[in-house]
């Protein structure tokens, strides 16, 4: 029944555009200028759900720095709903990897830092608080302590505080990547249907290949550094998907696409090694995408 | 593999974690918790005076090398009544008191800015590290040339011991701060202000209150070195002049205060640590 409203996003207005965004970083110390992102050209439109996969350091938690606002380009131009990106607004919200919870604060207190720092506390923060905390499955827990919580509650907390601002975009930095696999996938399933109830669009950046399919509608595929927009892959399967989806021959032949793209950016493939992969390879591209490169 | 495909689904959709507590068996009264927290401690001290006693009984001393429990009690509360006691702690605890209101009040700000400005940490740290480094008994001789023999040498004293601790830890407490924190905050749009006031400045708040704690000690050890050396009056001054007069059951009873003043502050000052570090994961003893 979600199917054909997860699936016409094509056709809505453009959330985030991205053209030409180049990031470098001074290395003062090497004396050199490291590029992270190079011509880098993406759009995102209104409740899609787009991953962004790549080598590690390739640049994909830089370019979601840069939506955020909290790194400005050397070049290029990034717009999230028609306004050019000069800083942080409320319309954005981040979830990070490694949660960011202020120790000091309660799961409450914790959930509401993102409405206090924005200065829209008032009468109703504490029923949208309770409302986020209920929605991420963490009634109960308002008055623990993160030191308290499991990896996989402290980035409910993440998740809760993000949402709570109601932002008109989400970004997801590797959100899963620090917790163990069982709740990796709890947190997925989760996540798809907590996102289907608030429905703003979602950047999420992935190293895991068979989180980017589940989840996403699109995958950006990114080059070893300089970053830059290797392919992008739409992903058809019907949804909501599950771990059964991911026994359907359609995803496989997908991820195997996408680990093509990826392992041939990998940088500590050597070329021979490469040469080897290639050859062995060969057929699981064939299968599965159909020749897609 | 059919199987597992159906079987999927339900497997995954867990609910979230519900709360696994349950009360405690059975509460504790109050008199049963302090029974067992204080009752091995006041017993060990009750066998300790025993012992004293007893082996003042069993080898009998001359009682100006060493004074039995029954003779340092008697001085004790002979001190007690004339005031002579009351007299020193009040002016022992009024130049470390003074003293550190001081250095709470001019070392937290200048430990906060220290910390937030690396040049100003450039320029400053040598001499911090050098003072902190120093035994504060150099600077008696000094002090006693500027100041003389009065109250303020004493409280300027307190100040200098407890003063480098308390920035030295407010500087800490900053240059800490999680940076992933920071970048957590400047995404919902903190300004400089709310980074000060929202994570910074609770981030630093333990480490301000083990620097305090740091200070305290340090304090009274430098109010006690310009006590015992120099003769300004309070308990030091007490425990020296007993000594001289071979008094030394007074001095004992002095010796005791003493130690009982340094235990409450080194108790107040756990206490104020471990309010301000109630969220960190180490129990700070």
């Amino acid at each position: 029944m979600q199917v054909p409203a997860q699936q016409d996003y094509r056709s809505r207005a453009i959330a985030v555009e991205a053209r030409g965004v180049s990031v470098e970083y001074d290395l003062s110390r090497e004396k050199s200028t490291l590029i992270a992102l190079e011509d880098f050209n993406l759009e995102v439109r209104e409740g899609e759900f787009l991953a962004i996969v790549g080598p590690s350091g390739c640049g994909k938690s830089t370019f979601l720095n840069v939506v955020a606002g909290l790194v400005e380009p050397a070049a290029g131009e990034i717009k999230v709903y028609g306004k050019p990106v000069t800083g942080p607004e409320p319309d954005r919200a981040v979830v990070f990897q490694d949660y960011a919870l202020m120790p000091w604060r309660t799961v409450e207190k914790n959930v509401r830092f993102g409405l206090e720092m924005q200065g829209r506390v008032d009468s109703t923060t504490k029923d949208k608080v309770a409302h986020y905390i209920k929605m991420v499955g963490l009634s109960g827990f308002e008055n623990s302590y993160p030191r308290e919580l499991s990896g996989g509650m402290r980035q409910r907390v993440g998740l809760a505080r993000a949402l709570v601002t109601e932002p008109r975009l989400l970004l997801m930095d590797e959100p899963f990547a620090a917790v163990d696999a069982m709740t990796r996938e709890i947190m997925q399933e989760e996540l798809t249907k907590i996102v289907a109830t608030t429905g703003q669009p979602i950047i999420f950046i992935t190293h895991g290949v068979d989180e980017a399919v589940t989840l996403a509608d699109r995958i950006a595929v990114v080059t070893n550094r300089p970053g830059r927009i290797k392919e992008i892959i739409e992903v058809d399967l019907p949804r909501p998907r599950s771990r059964a989806s991911r026994q359907l021959p359609e995803f496989q032949a997908l991820r195997e696409r996408v680990w093509q793209l990826l392992s041939s950016e990998h940088p500590e493939r050597s070329e021979a090694e490469m040469a080897v992969s290639a050859a062995a390879g060969h057929h699981a591209t064939d299968a599965g995408s159909g020749g897609g490169i | 593999m059919a199987a597992t495909a159906t079987r999927g689904p339900q497997a995954t959709t867990a609910a979230a974690e519900p709360p696994a507590r349950r009360p405690a068996k059975r509460q504790k009264s109050w008199f049963e918790r302090l029974l067992r927290k204080r009752g091995p401690g006041v017993l060990a001290f009750a066998v300790f005076i025993g012992l004293w006693h007893l082996s003042i009984l069993v080898f009998d001393p001359n009682p100006i090398l060493f004074p039995g429990p029954v003779e340092v009690w008697d001085e004790w509360s002979k001190a007690a009544v004339d005031g002579t006691m009351w007299a020193a702690v009040t002016n022992s605890m009024y130049a470390m008191s003074i003293g550190m209101a001081i250095s709470l009040v001019v070392g937290i700000p200048l430990g906060l800015i220290i910390g937030m400005s690396p040049t100003t940490d450039l320029i400053t740290s040598p001499y911090l590290w050098g003072f902190f480094a120093m035994p504060r008994i150099a600077l008696a001789p000094l002090m006693v040339l500027w100041l003389g023999f009065g109250a303020e040498i004493k409280i300027w004293l307190v100040v200098l011991s407890a003063i480098i601790p308390i920035i030295l830890s407010c500087k800490d407490g900053v240059q800490t701060t999680d940076q992933s924190l920071v970048r957590a905050a400047r995404s919902f749009g903190a300004g400089r202000v709310q980074l000060f006031t929202k994570v910074i400045a609770p981030n630093t708040l333990p480490f301000i209150a083990s620097g305090v704690r740091n200070g305290i000690s340090r304090g009274f050890v430098g109010l006690l070195i310009i006590e015992l050396t120099v003769g300004t009056g309070g308990i030091g001054t007490e425990v020296i002049r007993s000594m001289r007069d071979l008094d030394t059951g007074r001095m004992f009873a002095f010796t005791a205060t003493l130690i009982a003043l340094a235990l409450f502050l080194v108790s107040l000052s756990r206490q104020l640590e471990n309010y301000a570090s109630r969220w960190r994961e180490e129990v700070a003893l």
